[in-house]
């Protein structure tokens, strides 16, 4: 099985920041993959992506650059998915 | 060591360790759970997750439907927030490693997140903490919701400290895993008193804030007999409690062996003592505790935590469930007693009274709601084919009153007769004296029924304009009031002149002071819980009706409550020392 490093960085898209409904359908979406995604922003890290509440500990601010790397089989189209969801305004 | 005082509801002693039940609004204080009890723990957190998700995504669906997909979405994600396997770990490594409870584990693992959120310096963030506090309540209603069950698996008993509790959360308890329960709120008689006093469990309410003082596994004493609670006590009184217990355990045991005796004064005057039951279950402790029957078998049981309302068919089943444990024995059946706010079938618009207290309740709630109260009725008639079955009406204000209801009766009793329904024509009807109007015409509502039946309670509670929930006047409820006993005295001299036989069901009844003091006022019947009807017994046994007399005399010439106590109290440690020993 192939393991694909992606990295890739996304600018928050909707005006309240990253929100909990967010971040939730980050979680949700993280458990469909089963490549390992870490989020960053800034100095904080979501080590696993599969958790909400981790995503909502980054505190990413409308606009604030968010990196979101994913090592896996499937990395490629999880970090597509997550950079959408982020990306969006609500 | 701290001593809390509160209203003694339920006698005995009790030494155990604290099980801390909070409301809501309570904070969560630092509790543990025994050692290695672990595993249990975090299966208790993982099921509270599962049920809290489910209850979020059934919101996310309704609100979905009402509000739009988007909004329901909030719910969606408050769903995989209680989900989060972070937040879980968290806790069950909080449960394992420090031995906290589930819910003061997740009340630790919410605050520290929700700082941290609110540490990340953004003003939406912040917002956003509310989130948290609402899916921490969820999984925390969860938690304290199967709490009940979970006091059916405890290791070692314990002793029950809350907020609040309602009669049913204190009927649910059970003698083998709760030894004695404390509240901070609560009056003397509050349903929660008279169930507690049913289970023969010792209990203290109204003790006032005092939860925040104690965490779980702290020892406390509950002492139901004086009203008092003592949290962390210092070895001497320990000792002391400890030998208290073993004295009231001896006590026990002799009251026990009066069962069999009659209830006869050292001058021989018959006392007829009966028991009061709350439901079915209880008949059998009229037997057990040696009462002569049933002197009042309240009926709201039928009515309450239910959609709709008890049909005849309940209704007299649960008559005869009491009738065959007691065949033959009197058994005096209260029609309905509770208020409007109580039911589903009556959508009075009433039913938001201003003062429930004074409102449509009791017999004014069956005379407005016929047909309830035919079905009632029905029921107890035809159960008077069965056994010794008395009828008494509750709340009688006025003579009118009592006429309506005496003329449905007998509109009931021509309907059965009609359809060839057996039942006792004769049954014999009674009616409660528990207003002050209904006591000031004793000797007018005399001459339309078979008996009195003085409800101290409420008779208390409506001559002295107290209501007796209301902690800032409930010094003013007092049973010694000298205006509450010359009303109980006009009430028997009235019933004396028509010669019908009156008994008092209210908690006087079980004191052993007021019991003496009924008894010089020339009561000859008392009903008693259960509980409190072996003691009662002793303390007839041990007194003269003539010396009764003479001390009701004495006590209707004094003008304040606390000179009547004082004076009861101390008549009461002459004879019949150990009944307020502790």
């Amino acid at each position: 099985m192939t393991q694909d490093r992606i990295v890739r960085s996304v600018r928050i898209g909707d005006p309240q920041g990253l929100h909990i409904r967010q971040a939730a359908e980050c979680a949700r979406a993280a458990a469909r993959f089963h490549s390992q995604i870490v989020l960053r922003h800034g100095d904080r890290r979501a080590e696993n992506c599969r958790s909400p509440f981790d995503i909502l500990q980054l505190g990413a601010g409308f606009g604030a650059e968010v990196v979101i790397e994913a090592v896996g089989p499937d990395a490629g189209e999880a970090v597509e998915e997550l950079a959408a969801i982020l990306a969006r305004a609500d | 060591m701290e001593i809390k005082r509160g209203i003694p509801v339920s006698p005995g002693v009790a030494i155990g360790p604290a099980w801390v039940l909070d409301t809501e609004e309570v904070r969560i204080p630092e509790r543990f759970i025994p050692q290695g009890a672990y595993p249990e723990e975090i299966q208790r957190f993982d099921e509270a997750v599962k049920a809290a998700a489910e209850e979020a995504r059934a919101d996310q669906r309704t609100v979905a439907e009402k509000l739009g997909e988007k909004y329901g979405e909030i719910f969606g994600a408050h769903a995989a927030l209680i989900e989060d396997p972070g937040l879980r770990n968290e806790v069950a490594a909080n449960i394992r490693d420090r031995g906290f409870t589930a819910e003061y584990a997740l009340s630790r693992v919410i605050r520290r997140r929700a700082k941290l959120l609110a540490g990340l310096d953004q003003r939406f963030l912040a917002d956003r903490q509310s989130d948290l506090f609402d899916i921490e309540k969820r999984l925390l209603r969860q938690l304290i919701g199967r709490r009940q069950e979970q006091l059916h698996k405890l290791a070692e008993p314990v002793v029950l400290l809350a907020h609040d509790l309602t009669p049913s959360e204190t009927a649910q308890l059970d003698r083998q895993h709760v030894l004695a329960f404390a509240t901070e709120v609560g009056g003397r008689t509050s349903h929660t008193a008279i169930v507690a006093g049913v289970l023969g469990i010792p209990a203290v309410v109204g003790l006032g804030k005092f939860l925040t003082d104690v965490s779980g596994g702290d020892l406390v004493i509950v002492d139901g007999n004086r009203g008092i609670v003592i949290l962390d006590p210092d070895a001497d009184t320990l000792e002391h409690y400890r030998q208290a217990q073993q004295a009231i355990a001896g006590l026990e045991k002799e009251l026990v062996e009066l069962r069999d005796l009659p209830a006869v004064t050292r001058d021989g005057v018959r006392i007829h003592l009966y028991g009061n039951i709350e439901f079915p279950e209880e008949a059998h402790q009229i037997l057990e505790r040696g009462a002569e029957g049933v002197g009042l078998y309240r009926t709201e049981f039928l009515y309450l935590g239910r959609k709709e309302d008890p049909t005849e068919q309940e209704h007299l089943e649960a008559y005869l469930k009491v009738i065959r444990q007691l065949p033959s024995k009197p058994i005096v059946i209260r029609t309905l007693d509770v208020g409007a706010d109580k039911f589903s079938s009556v959508t009075d618009p009433l039913a938001q009274e201003r003062n429930p207290f004074l409102g449509v309740r009791s017999l004014r709630l069956c005379l407005r709601n016929k047909n309830l109260f035919r079905v009632q009725l029905r029921a107890i008639l035809r159960a008077s084919a069965y056994g010794d079955v008395r009828i008494m009406f509750p709340m009688v204000s006025t003579i009118s009153e009592l006429r309506e209801a005496k003329l449905l009766l007998n509109d009931v009793m021509d309907e059965l007769e009609e359809e060839k329904i057996p039942f006792n024509r004769r049954i014999p009807i009674g009616t409660m004296i528990e207003v002050p109007s209904a006591a000031l015409l004793a000797d007018w509502l005399a001459r339309e029924v078979d008996f009195f039946s003085i409800g101290t309670n409420d008779l208390i509670q409506y001559t002295l304009a107290a209501d007796r929930t209301n902690e800032n006047v409930a010094y003013l409820y007092n049973a010694s009031d000298p205006a509450v006993i010359r009303l109980i005295e006009q009430v028997v001299r009235a019933a004396e002149r028509a010669g019908i036989p009156v008994n008092v069901c209210g908690e006087m009844s079980g004191e052993p002071m007021y019991a003496y003091l009924l008894i010089g006022l020339g009561l000859r019947q008392l009903s008693a819980p259960p509980h409190a009807i072996p003691e009662i017994k002793k303390l007839i046994r041990s007194i003269t009706a003539a010396e009764a007399r003479q001390d009701a005399q004495a006590v209707l010439q004094m003008e304040t409550a606390q000179d009547i106590a004082t004076y009861l109290r101390e008549r009461i440690r002459r004879i019949l020392p150990e009944a307020l020993a502790f």
